[in-house]
């Protein structure tokens, strides 16, 4: 990788772009956030644990169910595929046994689209889920990438660059990060990329937990300081 | 331990005991598992003044039904034995009829679907619905449950609720220094209050939400303007 | 169990895989063998039928194990998109209805196929399975849209690997009728000639895959042990699936991984791609077995 690379943005090839979390910006659900990566935003509600409909119910565990909406337009396969890996994952990481016979629901609503979106519904759902109190065995990150035809690797895509690219690909790490809890790799790629890309994200992930880290420290000092003086 | 230990889920929480001899109990938030004790909450790591008992405080607007604790409810269906109420839980909770001060098969409280009430938590388990009393068990005295006539239910987190039981938090007592009013607060985050006048009681509740994020000299100036 | 007068207390095969069913499976994976009889890096036997349905365009029967998937090739003539005057679309559609499996509700369909009709239709754009620019018909005004239509009728796991072979060799075998374009008119007419009648007449345009894709799934379980070709049961029990899509060359067009557990780019998924290596020239020689006689 040449660090010397610059993109339309003036980013580095292995430069995420500007974070942004607010937590529970919403009135109604038990726990929200909103996760930006500079131009692309996603927005994120939690509900429960709930009453479910009996025919979901599973007895020794919550049931989990996520809805995505995209920005514009009617919600389509891509949106159940979304879901689909947005559920299996944290199917994973929230302690759904502390809850049986429970619902909890994860909305995710594209607000600003601009480029690894389904990065930050990941990271809006983990947000949103710590702001709801759900417990989890961990919280997840997740960054993208991509590889364009001068096979260079480009950290966090915007829409262009995925466009434009050769292959894409999509991760997301538990906060050991040792390997991805989930990945999407889409395009034509060796095995060598593949790996590449593996590692850049994983390295890149923990300023994006380090991030979440903040955001949540932020929020909570609030709190803290009306302790100290009582 | 200062209170600013902020954890996220998956960190190891550094717990320890002061006393090597006692048994070290973990709350709401943390879990013990083969690595050690990890958080499953975001919060901020507290321990009581023994520094045996260890909990997480963070934020959370849904209730989680635990055993002994006070809620305030309302009444969504009756039957025979049983009045249904609502709690803000995942599932209802079970009051039974004869679970009020003074009452007998013959002489029992008739409480219409709607009435909200005041009660303690008697079974909370996580694969059962939770059952609540509106009186104390052992003495058979109301011990302030009950039924919560007039006033107005607010919703507020689950943290304000319990910050409200510190008697050390100034909202209550800076609107007690005002105006005469009655507080129930219910640990699953609704507070019922009552004053003589539906202006005061709007006012008092809407400074007890406001409250949540002050500090102790925003909340005076707070009461202070209302009553200016 | 020797005894012959059976004690209450003996629990059957069927209702400890139903109470245990991760325990159960650890009694097989710890003897080196599956309670099909399959060793972990055995895939189901895989049968390809091709263009079985004389009205369709193209078509195939695929069958892997207890599954069975049909996929049937339709054309449509439409308009092309103003940013992209010569590609033709493809729409691949998988349906999942009860008649393959108890685990699927009439209705709307599932989250599951939804999810693989998605796969299925970035591999073919972004994955460039088939250069979309052969559906031209003429550049602006005319292209073909392709409705690939995939049913599964028995399901048994790893729909995945069976959607992508039906899709794959279906698209193979598909013989697009001549479209004329009237310049007069500005109307296109279609020969009305039965595409599937495997004589090569001259009525018919025989489509290339540009890039033909074939996919390997596996299903990791505690302790490091990788069984490919999950079937149903075996995704329950998964701790972590795992797909390889890969073309011809060895080039990887797909790695997709969800589950519980952190195993991408271990060892694991190292594996696996090696493992998919050896499946897609497995591949190769059935869909040679199953290509019709020139």
């Amino acid at each position: 990788m040449t660090t010397t690379s610059i993109r339309p943005d003036g980013r580095q090839a292995d430069q995420i772009r500007p974070l942004e979390i607010v937590q529970g910006l919403l009135h109604r659900p038990d726990g929200s956030a909103q996760f930006a990566l500079d131009k692309t935003s996603t927005l994120a509600a939690v509900y429960g644990p709930m009453e479910i409909k009996i025919r979901d119910e599973k007895v020794d565990r919550a049931t989990i169910e996520v809805n995505y909406k995209p920005l514009t337009g009617q919600s389509g396969v891509r949106d159940r595929w979304v879901e689909f890996n947005v559920r299996r994952t944290f199917e994973g990481v929230v302690l759904t046994a502390l809850h049986p016979n429970t619902l909890i629901r994860i909305e995710l609503q594209e607000s600003r689209v601009h480029g690894s979106e389904i990065s930050a519904a990941f990271n809006a759902a983990t947000m949103a889920l710590m702001d709801a109190g759900v417990p989890m065995r961990t919280i997840v990150g997740s960054v993208s990438c991509a590889i364009d035809d001068q096979g260079t690797l480009l950290l966090d895509p915007t829409e262009h660059e995925i466009e434009t690219a050769t292959s894409f690909h999509i991760f997301a790490f538990d906060s050991e990060m040792q390997g991805a809890l989930f990945n999407d790799s889409i395009g034509s790629f060796t095995p060598e990329q593949y790996n590449a890309c593996h590692e850049i994200c994983r390295k890149s992930v923990s300023k994006i937990f380090s991030f979440m880290r903040t955001a949540v420290e932020k929020k909570l000092l609030t709190q803290v300081q009306q302790l100290q003086k009582e | 331990m200062s209170p600013a230990t902020i954890v996220l889920p998956g960190d190891s929480a550094p717990v320890t005991a002061t006393d090597p001899k006692q048994v070290v109990r973990l709350g709401p938030g943390l879990l013990q598992t083969e690595a050690g004790i990890q958080a499953v909450q975001a919060g901020y790591l507290a321990n009581n003044s023994s520094g045996n008992s260890w909990w997480i405080t963070g934020s959370k607007k849904r209730y989680v039904p635990a055993t002994g604790e006070p809620v305030v409810g309302t009444i969504i269906a009756r039957s025979a034995e049983y009045y249904k109420v609502d709690i803000g839980s995942a599932y209802s909770a079970l009051l039974p009829i004869l679970a009020f001060e003074g009452a007998t098969k013959r002489n029992r409280p008739n409480l219409a679907v709607g009435t909200v009430v005041y009660g303690r938590l008697t079974i909370a388990n996580k694969d059962m619905e939770p059952e609540m009393e509106c009186y104390n068990s052992n003495s058979g005295k109301a011990d302030g449950y009950g039924e919560l006539k007039e006033g107005l239910v607010v919703n507020c987190s689950l943290q304000l609720c319990q910050r409200l039981l510190n008697p050390n938090t100034p909202i209550l007592s800076l609107l007690g220094s005002k105006m005469p009013l009655d507080v129930a607060i219910g640990l699953n985050g609704r507070i019922w209050v009552f004053t003589k006048e539906p202006r005061l009681t709007i006012f008092a509740c809407n400074a007890i939400i406001n409250s949540e994020f002050m500090s102790q000299a925003q909340c005076q100036n707070l009461v202070h303007e209302l009553f200016v | 169990m020797s005894s012959s007068a059976p004690s209450p207390f003996v629990l059957s095969a069927a209702a400890f895989e139903k109470i245990a069913p991760e325990e159960y499976y650890k009694r097989f994976t710890s003897q080196k063998i599956r309670p099909d009889a399959r060793r972990f890096p055995a895939f189901r036997q895989t049968s390809v039928q091709i263009n079985s349905i004389s009205t369709a365009y193209g078509s195939s029967v695929v069958r892997q194990g207890n599954n069975m998937v049909i996929c049937g090739i339709k054309g449509e003539v439409a308009e092309p998109k103003f940013a992209t005057p010569k590609q033709g679309y493809v729409v691949p559609n998988l349906e999942l209805s009860p008649i393959c499996s108890a685990d699927f509700a009439p209705g709307a369909p599932s989250e599951l196929a939804q999810t693989i009709s998605h796969r299925l239709d970035q591999l073919v754009r972004t994955g460039h399975l088939l250069d979309l620019e052969q559906l031209c018909i003429v550049e602006g005004a005319a292209v073909w849209t392709l409705y690939v239509d995939i049913t599964c009728l028995a399901f048994d796991g790893n729909i995945l690997d069976a959607a992508l072979l039906a899709l794959t060799t279906a698209l193979q075998n598909t013989k697009l009728p001549r479209a004329t374009f009237h310049e007069e008119t500005s109307l296109i007419t279609v020969e009305p000639t039965s595409p599937s009648t495997q004589s090569a007449d001259s009525a018919t345009v025989a489509l290339t895959v540009a890039r033909p894709l074939f996919a390997a799934s596996f299903a990791c379980l505690p302790d490091g042990v990788i069984l490919a070709d999950p079937n149903a049961t075996e995704e329950k029990v998964a701790e972590t699936l795992v797909s390889i899509v890969l073309d011809t060359s060895g080039q990887l067009a797909h790695v997709w991984s969800h589950g519980k557990t952190a195993v991408a780019n271990s060892p694991t998924i190292q594996a696996c791609i090696e493992q998919a290596r050896q499946r897609v020239s497995e591949l190769q020689n059935i869909i040679q077995l199953a290509a019709p006689k020139a």
